[in-house]
């Protein structure tokens, strides 16, 4: 899942091979290990975004994003996969940093398009999702949300900086439309026809 | 039109038009979990043979109890890494006498230790002094004076024994049933046997204080259950649950509103292949989104009375010997803490709280550090108990106090150490406790031998253990298993005894 919204956003690394990872870990796993023994040292650049099957394996405290999704144990075999739905997943694919990056990435791809054009760009970021162009009512609906998000990122600056940690911070337009869009990324990138597989 | 909806004939249209049932079970599980449709259960298709995918079927149909359950929760304060039950809970007259002397070769020929030379090791008697408690005249030692007060509700245990010196390997077969990795907790299998009360809360949560636990997130790991039966850790700093605040720049309001285009969207979705997996999904986000509140309301003690949180301790100061391996991150203030949110969790339908301090690895300086931690951990505990009686909750808390194993009556002499200040792994003999949720208080079970090196009467084993807890829950432990690399398992593995003798 976290591979799938990576490449929406045009960031993932399509590199094969090689030593395993070590994409971002929240404060305080690492240190459940055996006696607070292991320390992990964050990748950069390319490596924060390698596909999830390189992510590095600590037994005794493994990257959490990988149990919450029910990452079987390698230390058994094992014969049949779980299919799990839970609060603690969409926790996961709705705040985590790299959903966030993910669909901050996509708005940018988005907003670079060269049509200025709302429609256009939420009509180009769907088929990249969901493999298909949306309806009339989905895209009305997404027209609506990017409206409502744009136009209160309009007025609060410091949230669309936040947001959009754009690179030209001077701009507050450009920061409000990215945020906006950033905003309505993470949506499509919830949306169950993108997380689940067919 | 008509090729568009074609199209959408795939792998979920086949699932649900196939009457497997899979995603309608999972929904009304998740809403029954949830408190929302408590009728879902009658609802639901014939649970599915145990062969099946649908875990989630077969789960709900095993929500109801096999018989009438006394506890609803437990509180596991799991003291990891061995506290010396001989310095605590286990008075040894005869070990006093010997100290300084060593223990026959015969009996050292097949046992193992960590880190004694088994050669040359002495017996070490101990110096604490001891005292008989309540109207069951139950021991403890004067480093415990405040859970002493309790005595009457405790039932303790001096014959439990394990086969593992190991402090990961004890901890797993503590934990679930057998010292191996890839298997599900006691609070998962709970979880899975019975549901959650908690209509905002995860079902089994997890806490430390210190220096996090030898076994990781092994300790609570859903093993082969699928990953909504894991232990959730609450963190004692930043978010209390992982990816719990929505990112910089999304205030509640856009979330929500975001929320409300995701079910839209996904309704819509619905309405097309009907596939129930989506309405599980869309409730899933409901559930987290009310769980973002739910959470920091939980951890929120402005609501405490003052009396109780000095009854905890939660803003107590510092000992002034603070010392040791327990002395890590402000224990002494998280412990205190964490016993009231546990409290806190019982009460708003939490089934299972492993509360972890992992501080009780005395191979040196025993005196001292031991005195330090059962420092930390006795006022907190003695107000949880008693706070849980006053609020009615003990006859259905279960409350278990223990380790994966004991300490030796042998003093340590690891090379480059000074000898004898510390004790080494222990599994032949140990001590644990347990209070409410159906136990009897006020019973001493079992014996060591006369210096505390084998049981001598009526001994535990970590099986009977859990099979005994599963049954205060209403669960019997042999029918309580789940199918798995083409076999059932369960808790107790191959073992377990239901001890009906400590049952209220």
């Amino acid at each position: 899942m976290r591979d799938i919204s990576l490449q929406a956003a045009g960031l993932l690394t399509e590199k094969i091979g090689g030593p395993s990872v070590f994409p971002p870990l929240p404060a305080g796993v690492a240190e459940l290990s055996y006696a607070n023994n292991f320390r992990w040292t964050e990748s950069t650049g390319a490596d924060r975004y390698r596909r999830g099957l390189y992510t590095f394996f600590k037994r005794t405290s493994p990257h959490p994003s990988l149990t919450t999704f029910d990452c079987p144990d390698a230390n058994t075999t094992c014969i049949e996969r779980t299919l799990s739905n839970t609060p603690l997943q969409a926790l996961v694919t709705l705040n985590n940093e790299v959903f966030s990056e993910s669909a901050r990435g996509l708005a940018r791809r988005l907003v670079a398009l060269q049509s200025g054009d709302n429609t256009r760009q939420l009509q180009e970021g769907f088929r990249i999702c969901m493999s298909r162009f949306p309806s009339d009512h989905e895209l009305q609906q997404l027209v609506t949300l990017l409206g409502e998000f744009d136009s209160e990122y309009q007025r609060d600056a410091a949230a669309a900086a936040k947001l959009a940690q754009a690179a030209a911070p001077d701009d507050s337009s450009t920061n409000a439309r990215l945020a906006a869009m950033t905003a309505v990324c993470r949506v499509l990138l919830n949306l169950d026809e993108f997380i689940t597989r067919e | 039109m008509h090729l568009n909806s074609l199209q959408q004939h795939t792998r979920r249209t086949w699932l649900t038009s196939s009457g497997s049932g899979a995603g309608a079970a999972a929904l009304a599980a998740l809403l029954t979990d949830d408190g929302l449709l408590p009728s879902a259960r009658a609802a639901l298709p014939a649970a599915p043979g145990p062969q099946s995918p649908a875990d989630a079927a077969a789960s709900l149909a095993r929500q109801l109890s096999h018989f009438a359950p006394k506890a609803k929760s437990c509180i596991f304060l799991f003291q990891a890494g061995a506290p010396s039950h001989l310095d605590l809970f286990d008075p040894k007259p005869r070990l006093n006498e010997l100290d300084g002397q060593p223990l026959p070769k015969e009996m050292l020929e097949q046992v193992r230790f960590a880190f004694i030379q088994k050669d040359a090791a002495v017996l070490l008697g101990s110096p604490r002094r001891w005292r008989k408690f309540g109207e069951c005249g139950m021991d403890f030692s004067d480093f415990l004076p405040q859970l002493s007060q309790h005595a009457d509700d405790l039932l303790m245990i001096r014959s439990m024994h394990s086969e593992q010196f190991n402090h990961h390997p004890g901890q797993l077969l503590l934990s679930c049933g057998r010292a191996a990795f890839g298997l599900p907790t006691v609070g998962s299998w709970l979880s899975y046997g019975l549901g959650s009360d908690s209509r905002n809360l995860p079902a089994y949560v997890v806490l430390t204080s210190g220096r996090g636990s030898s076994g990781g997130a092994s300790l609570w790991s859903s093993g082969f259950l699928p990953s909504h039966h894991a232990g959730v850790l609450f963190r004692n700093q930043g978010d209390p649950v992982l990816n719990l605040s929505s990112p910089d720049g999304i205030s509640a309001i856009q979330q929500r509103r975001s929320l409300d285009a995701l079910k839209s969207l996904n309704s819509a979705r619905f309405e097309q292949l009907q596939d129930p997996e989506i309405n599980s999904r869309i409730a899933s986000y409901e559930l987290a989104f009310r769980m973002q509140s739910a959470a920091p309301e939980l951890i929120d003690l402005s609501g405490e009375s003052k009396a109780t949180l000095d009854a905890y301790g939660v803003d107590r100061p510092q000992h002034p010997q603070a010392t040791g391996r327990g002395n890590v991150a402000n224990a002494h203030l998280t412990y205190a803490r964490n016993c009231l949110l546990a409290r806190r969790m019982v009460e708003r339908g939490v089934r299972f709280v492993n509360l972890i301090y992992e501080a009780w690895d005395q191979h040196s300086d025993l005196d001292k550090d031991l005195l330090y931690n059962s420092w930390v951990v006795d006022q907190p505990i003695a107000a949880l108990l008693g706070d849980l009686k006053q609020r009615g909750l003990l006859d259905s808390t279960l409350v278990i106090w223990g380790a994966e194993f004991g300490r030796t009556p042998l003093g340590e002499n690891r090379k480059g150490r000074a000898a004898n200040t510390g004790r080494d792994h222990h599994p032949f003999s140990f001590s644990l406790w347990m209070a409410g949720g159906g136990i009897r208080g006020g019973q001493v079970w079992g014996a060591s031998d006369e210096i505390g090196w084998h049981t001598a009467d009526r001994p535990v084993h970590m099986n009977d253990l859990q099979a005994t807890l599963l049954h205060l829950f209403g669960l019997n432990h042999l029918q309580l298993t789940h199918r798995f690399q083409g076999r059932d398992f369960r808790l107790t593995d191959v073992g377990g005894r239901v001890m009906t003798e400590w049952l209220a």
